[in-house]
């Protein structure tokens, strides 16, 4: 069983600055971590290798910081790491980004699943795990709470889809998205870690993915372009209350009770 | 597809024979959004069996209703449903499409913009017409809610954008009682589709969804401590008619379980109220909560940042705000 994970270099949520020119997200200078929710997606992944035999790889596309989400992954327990990083690449948007991972994984051959995680949490967007399977040719499952059994020919897998469960069973190769409740990853050891410093990580470019469009990669490749970015005011108008002013709070407490 | 002018096709999703408000939702705003464009309004729905439902949505302002009903579509695979709309959007020839943001909803929407090698911008909770260049301008949340773009499509068609429910009132129908014509559109399945197979359903555990539909949520933070500190918060809850809800610390130290998880790496909830007891506020949890109506925050730390964001603020020790709270509640009846 050969299993791909896709992994996302992210900013750490405190240190977010954005180019008020062209709207993307200024990555120098900000520190990355891999994104939340792909930990929950290598952690699934390395427990059906556990459980039913086989490997786990990361992919990431990104700039050089990007290497610190791969290195996660691999003080984790993946095998390999890989990572699609050119000025080419950058400033893609959902299209661009699963067109680059999907010229990865046509040239890359064989693999049986390919795990993502439920959404990055900078983009947000939850689309690039669907649309890498449509442009693949391969079937997708999406928030996947559960997989109950992964058999030579196919996988069974519990989706939460609006509030129902429903129970799937897809043919390999395929991929799935990782709903985050699924598991709690695992810390990786001290140990782990230091290995995980010291392992290679394959590089890619325009140059070195075969049949490669660089014309359908990053800002070229891109559908959408993003016009205005702005900060919402999120601060409330705070009123402190002593404990003898809890009375105040009865109109508003109110509304629950009223049916 | 490069091209498309024959106005706004909305999807209503529907689930076991019922519309999901969110369909009629985005045919109110589709509508107003077709006014300015003086371009016709369509809807889409696809299942087993849709012909009532299409009849429904008939009446809630579209020119025409384009329904497939099929039994492989009785149960949502992404696969099935992508070819299904592929159908009606080649039919229709959309220069916008608006879909629900719900799980399917976002799911279905991706891999049918791939296939229509199209763009597609995610949650959308503002859409508007450029007035200049006639782009539908989406606005949508990202970095947790930290900033807000605005997204368009400036060539490829259709602009694809999923639109959170609940953020667009459901309108009335036509109130001269118009019906929009019914189109039936015909389906065939390809090999590939039948190799994904649904083999059982069951509805996820009332806990889970009644926690993003409470109108009140009572939710703990690691100052919750303990688990008389839960009790408390449990007490409240059940005293306001309200769920309980967590940070992920508080789920951390087994306080509560993952279930009732609030914030980026749980759900996402806008109850009308939210309690936030011995949370401190970070980035994460705000993401999953900041847009509730009134936000009471009670922290005996006066720096926690949850004080910035909260309507109401008590800086005291919980173990005394929560009893008092519930005694003043046993007392209002």
């Amino acid at each position: 069983m050969k299993i791909f994970v896709c992994v996302k270099a992210v900013p750490e949520s405190d240190s977010i600055a954005f180019d008020q020119e062209t709207g993307h997200l200024k990555r120098q200078g900000s520190t990355a971590m891999i994104n939340p929710c792909d930990l929950v997606a290598m952690e699934a992944a390395l427990r059906c290798a556990e459980a039913y035999g086989g490997t786990v790889q990361a992919v990431s596309m990104g700039p050089d910081s990007a290497e610190s989400a791969l290195r996660t992954a691999l003080a984790m327990g993946a095998t390999h790491a890989h990572l699609l990083t050119s000025k080419v690449f950058s400033g893609a948007d959902v299209p661009a980004t699963a067109y680059t991972l999907s010229a990865f994984f046509k040239a890359a051959g064989s693999y049986d699943m390919i795990f993502c995680g439920k959404h990055s949490s900078d983009g947000d967007t939850g689309q690039v795990g669907a649309w890498l399977a449509e442009l693949l040719g391969i079937p997708h499952a999406c928030a996947v709470c559960r997989i109950s059994d992964v058999g030579d020919s196919v996988v069974r897998a519990a989706q939460n889809i609006d509030s129902e469960l429903l129970e799937t069973v897809l043919p390999l190769p395929c991929l799935l998205t990782i709903e985050n409740d699924m598991y709690y990853p695992r810390i990786p050891t001290l140990v782990n870690t230091l290995r995980a410093k010291r392992q290679d990580i394959a590089c890619y470019n325009e140059e070195s993915i075969p049949r490669l469009d660089p014309s359908q990669c990053g800002v070229s490749g891109s559908a959408t372009r993003v016009k205005k970015v702005f900060v919402p005011n999120r601060m409330r108008r705070g009123m402190m209350l002593g404990q003898d002013q809890l009375e105040l709070l009865l109109p508003i407490l109110r509304v629950g009770r009223a049916g | 597809m490069e091209t498309g002018d024959k106005g706004i096709l909305v999807y209503c999703q529907q689930h076991r024979g019922s519309l999901l408000p969110v369909g009629l939702e985005l045919l109110g705003e589709g509508r107003r959004l077709a006014r300015i464009l003086r371009k016709p309004l369509y809807a889409a729905i696809v299942g087993d069996d849709v012909r009532p439902l299409a009849e429904t949505i008939a009446g809630y302002g579209a020119a025409g209703v384009y329904f497939i009903s099929h039994p492989q579509l009785a149960c949502y695979t992404v696969q099935a449903y992508t070819a299904a709309m592929q159908t009606i959007v080649e039919k229709v020839c959309p220069d916008i499409l608006l879909i629900g943001a719900t799980t399917q909803g976002r799911d279905l929407s991706a891999r049918l913009a791939a296939r229509l090698d199209t763009g597609l911008t995610a949650d959308c909770t503002q859409l508007a017409i450029d007035p200049q260049t006639g782009l539908l301008l989406q606005t949508r949340p990202a970095y947790g809610g930290n900033v807000e773009a605005t997204v368009v499509c400036p060539s490829k068609r259709p602009q694809m954008a999923t639109v959170r429910p609940g953020v667009f009132p459901i309108p009335a129908p036509d109130a001269k009682g118009r019906q929009g014509e019914l189109m039936k559109c015909v389906f065939s399945l390809t090999d590939a589709l039948d190799l994904v197979q649904v083999v059982g359903k069951t509805n996820m555990p009332l806990e889970y969804t009644a926690l993003a539909e409470a109108d009140i949520i009572v939710s703990c933070g690691r100052g919750v401590e303990n688990e008389q500190g839960v009790a408390l918060a449990r007490e409240l809850a059940t005293a306001l008619g309200g769920m309980v809800g967590a940070s992920r610390k508080a789920v951390e130290y087994g306080l509560l379980a993952r279930i009732h998880q609030v914030g980026q790496t749980g759900q996402t909830v806008r109850p009308q109220v939210y309690i936030a007891c011995g949370i401190s506020g970070a980035v994460q949890h705000l993401a999953g909560m900041h847009e509730s109506g009134t936000i009471i925050a009670i922290n005996n730390d006066p720096e926690a940042p949850i004080f910035k964001v909260a309507d109401y603020g008590i800086c005291s020790d919980l173990f005394t705000v929560l009893p008092a709270l519930i005694k003043m509640l046993a007392r209002d009846g």
